[in-house]
């Protein structure tokens, strides 16, 4: 019985996806509360260069799994936060269609930062956060 | 990325209130708003009917209607993005005091009435420069140095008229707890009664969760011609669903220059079809005689 429930949890382990948020290679480490500002428009600027968070379309289970473990809210607080953010002239993030095109972008603007599944990330972008959920 | 993308908006509310002899029907806000940016510099500019139209039923009165057609300048400022932690704010914009304050318009705040701690302790609005420092470390930091030594953007369009105001807040957070410090000296001008100087202090805090939010903010104001303003209001916020939402907030005050203070229990619901969408319904108690009232508005940010 108890092998089954440890075989069970090493399934799950193994199956568990792991994602990441990646940016241009130019800019410097950040820590979670910095990422966090960055995708909520707190944050615009760092090292110097305007920062641009790229998301993922709405529908995106990257992007669901980002606005839990990343920015920690549920996508009607995050509605609500985008309201208010309206009337202090605020706009969210632009939206890449794929998670492929948002790599190109990140690749090609110098203070572009977005998150994609690990496995579709190469030496071309800089990790700055990982982070794993289940399937 | 160096093109200067330009939004427009805006947002009305309307609201009924019903008193024991009163009954009021008014069109509150009807409010547009346009902003943009580029990297570093951003811009937003505010006109607002206030009160635009009012009919009251009093039993003693009977009935009145008043109109007021004047277009206000509610904001209207200019960002400046100095460095990764430093901004400049220059013209007139919201002064960054507390939570409630920065959220002042009717679809976004927890309930249609706005607590007295917005009104009698601090200006709402300065005109000047806001020096924000912010840093995102372990926590948020988040330091405001507010600098008005002018004559205001529309002084009618204020709860105090100033031409003076000096302000420092510093508030800390995680994004689920924040607390937040403010304090400051601020001129008024009166016609009548000539400059009155006054200082203010307000402690705020605030914790957020997913379900629910409770909010807490209490204040003080001196000045050496009258007895001392304080304000003090905690306020929880469950939310049933994202559409559903029920409010509780205990208040109390003290109106030096009116000569009055209340306590206060008020209940409240608002129900959001959409996110920029609220009906509202209200009843507030109070422990002043004749002020109990219900409150239903209707607004919608666009």
């Amino acid at each position: 019985m108890r092998k089954g429930v440890l075989l069970l949890l090493l399934t799950l382990c193994l199956n568990a996806q792991e994602y990441a948020v990646v940016s241009n290679k130019i800019l410097d480490d950040m820590n979670l509360m910095q990422i966090r500002a960055i995708f909520l428009k707190k944050l615009v600027h760092a090292k110097g260069l305007h920062i641009v968070p790229i998301n993922l379309p709405s529908n995106s289970v990257t992007r669901k799994s980002f606005e839990v473990h990343v920015l920690k809210m549920q996508t009607a607080q995050l509605k609500s936060y985008w309201t208010s953010q309206h009337y202090l002239g605020k706009r969210p993030p632009l939206v890449m269609k794929s998670p492929q095109s948002a790599l190109v972008f990140v690749k090609k603007v110098q203070g572009a930062l977005s998150y994609v599944k690990l496995q579709d990330i190469d030496a071309s972008v800089k990790v700055l956060y990982r982070w794993k959920d289940k399937e | 990325m160096g093109e200067l993308p330009i939004y427009l908006g805006g947002y009305f509310s309307v609201d009924y209130r019903k008193k024991d002899e009163e009954d009021r029907y008014r069109v509150d806000n009807i409010s547009f708003m346009s902003y943009g940016g580029n990297n570093t510099l951003s811009y937003m500019v505010e006109l607002e009917f206030k009160e635009f139209y009012i009919e009251t039923h009093n039993e003693t009165y009977g009935q009145t209607t008043s109109r007021d057609h004047r277009l206000y300048i509610e904001r209207l400022y200019v960002d400046y993005t100095m460095s990764d932690e430093m901004t400049l704010c220059l013209g007139k914009y919201n002064s960054p005091i507390g939570y409630w304050n920065l959220m002042p318009i009717n679809v976004l705040r927890a309930t249609t009435s706005s607590p007295m701690s917005t009104n009698v302790i601090y200006p709402e609005f300065t005109t000047g420069a806001d020096l924000r420092y912010s840093s995102f470390k372990e926590n948020e930091l988040t330091i405001n140095l507010m600098l008005q030594d002018n004559t205001p953007i529309d002084d009618e369009y204020n709860n105090y008229d100033i031409d003076k105001h000096y302000g420092l807040g510093i508030s800390y957070g995680d994004g689920e707890y924040e607390v937040k410090v403010n304090g400051g000296y601020f001129s008024k001008r009166d016609r009548h009664t000539g400059v009155d100087d006054f200082f203010y202090g307000l402690l705020s805090a605030k914790y957020e969760q997913e379900l629910y939010q409770i909010l807490a903010e209490a204040g003080m104001q001196e000045s050496k011609n009258h007895d001392k303003n304080y304000a003090a209001y905690l306020q929880g916020l469950y939310r049933f669903t994202p559409k559903h939402i029920a409010i509780l907030r205990l208040e109390s005050y003290k109106d030096a220059l009116l000569n009055e203070n209340d306590n206060m229990a008020i209940f409240g619901y608002t129900y959001r079809p959409l996110f920029p969408v609220a009906l509202k319904l209200e009843y507030q108690q109070h422990t002043r005689a004749n002020t109990n009232q219900f409150i239903f508005s209707f607004s919608v940010l666009f």
